[in-house]
């Protein structure tokens, strides 16, 4: 799993709402850029990434709270929550397949025969969760929660 | 799991003092799921062991630059709970599968046999259905074996002395009296 990138600037002696605005813009960035990536690629690596991603905000959000308005805090936590959801079951779709493969390749060929049904029927929900995960993405980009967090980022700043 | 609030966290506090309260929350909240999480081995306990893991990890990424090396060892500690609760949750998923497949398997087995009854089906058939019959329960004696070996590595890395080492290792590092850090500067 990737670290995700250290945010410049930060300090111990800082304002903790001052740090905690920095760290959502840095990580509202790296949703952007990995959500390119799963745009191009489709799955595999950067939909993981964008999993983390998502992940890394809510704990943020969570941390954090104090730092930002409570209603629209929430309000975006939920959004964070439920597109990570919908990802999540694309992921878990490779993630199966994969195991699956990795097993079936350390059995003897008449093994690998007999589990062959179970291996196509994994596939086949597979591709059907790759439909989704497209349905997933065109609500990750029409939401623009970045664009949500960024605003939240801003009255972190400002909270006295 | 929903996070538990972080008490007397203050906007106007520095990081450091905030991320104190964060990191003994969040390492609070670990410690008391690990028992049961490690004890019954049960699936939805060790989905919030691995999110708490996951939450604690998190917060020591990102702070960690506050409170020395010691809170690199416990982000080190996390990501490891957090990767072994990972592999065993994946093995919960293929078996879940392995089972939901063996069910439909059953029915159009059973269905064979009635078919069988009456000397209709071909030898061949039978072998093939009988080969994923055994293979079908293969894969499953598998896949728990591997869980439980995933299981006894997470519970020894979790054991009395690993606990308290990652709670000292952190009350250490909360300890830590550095000169003002920056990150990334």
């Amino acid at each position: 799993m990737a670290r995700a990138a250290q945010v410049a600037g930060l300090s111990a002696q800082q304002r903790l709402c001052e740090a905690a605005a920095s760290v959502l813009e840095a990580r509202c960035k790296e949703l952007e850029a990995h959500t390119r990536a799963l745009l191009h690629e489709g799955g595999g690596e950067a939909l993981h990434d964008v999993r983390v991603d998502l992940r890394r905000l809510r704990s943020l959000l969570e941390d954090f709270a104090p730092c930002f308005p409570e209603r629209a805090r929430r309000r975006a936590a939920k959004e964070l929550k439920t597109l990570a959801a919908a990802l999540g079951v694309a992921r878990d779709s490779e993630v199966l397949e994969a195991l699956l493969a990795r097993h079936l390749a350390l059995s003897a060929p008449a093994g690998r025969r007999a589990l062959a049904s179970l291996q196509r029927s994994i596939k086949e929900q597979r591709a059907l969760e790759q439909q989704r995960l497209q349905g997933a993405l065109a609500q990750l980009q029409s939401k623009q929660p970045t664009a949500r967090l960024q605003r939240l980022a801003k009255h972190a700043r400002e909270a006295r | 799991m929903r996070a538990r609030a972080v008490a007397g966290l203050a906007a106007r506090e520095s990081l450091r003092k905030g991320a104190e309260r964060i990191i003994s929350t969040r390492l609070q909240e670990l410690l008391e799921l690990a028992p049961l999480a490690l004890a019954g081995g049960e699936a939805r306990a060790l989905h919030d062991l691995r999110i708490a893991a996951k939450r604690m990890r998190y917060i020591l990424e990102l702070t960690g630059f506050c409170f020395g090396e010691h809170a690199e060892a416990a982000a080190a500690s996390a990501r490891a709970i957090q990767e072994l609760a990972g592999a065993i949750h994946d093995y919960d998923l293929l078996l879940e599968r392995i089972g939901a497949h063996a069910t439909d398997f059953t029915r159009e087995r059973g269905q064979a046999l009635a078919v069988q009854a009456q000397g209709e089906v071909p030898p061949a058939a039978e072998r093939a259905d009988l080969a994923t019959c055994a293979a079908l329960g293969s894969l499953a004696i598998e896949c728990q074996a591997q869980r439980a070996l995933l299981l006894a590595q997470l519970r020894t890395r979790f054991d009395e002395d690993q606990r308290s080492a990652l709670r000292r290792t952190l009350l250490a590092a909360l300890r830590t009296r550095q000169r003002p850090a920056r990150q990334g500067a």
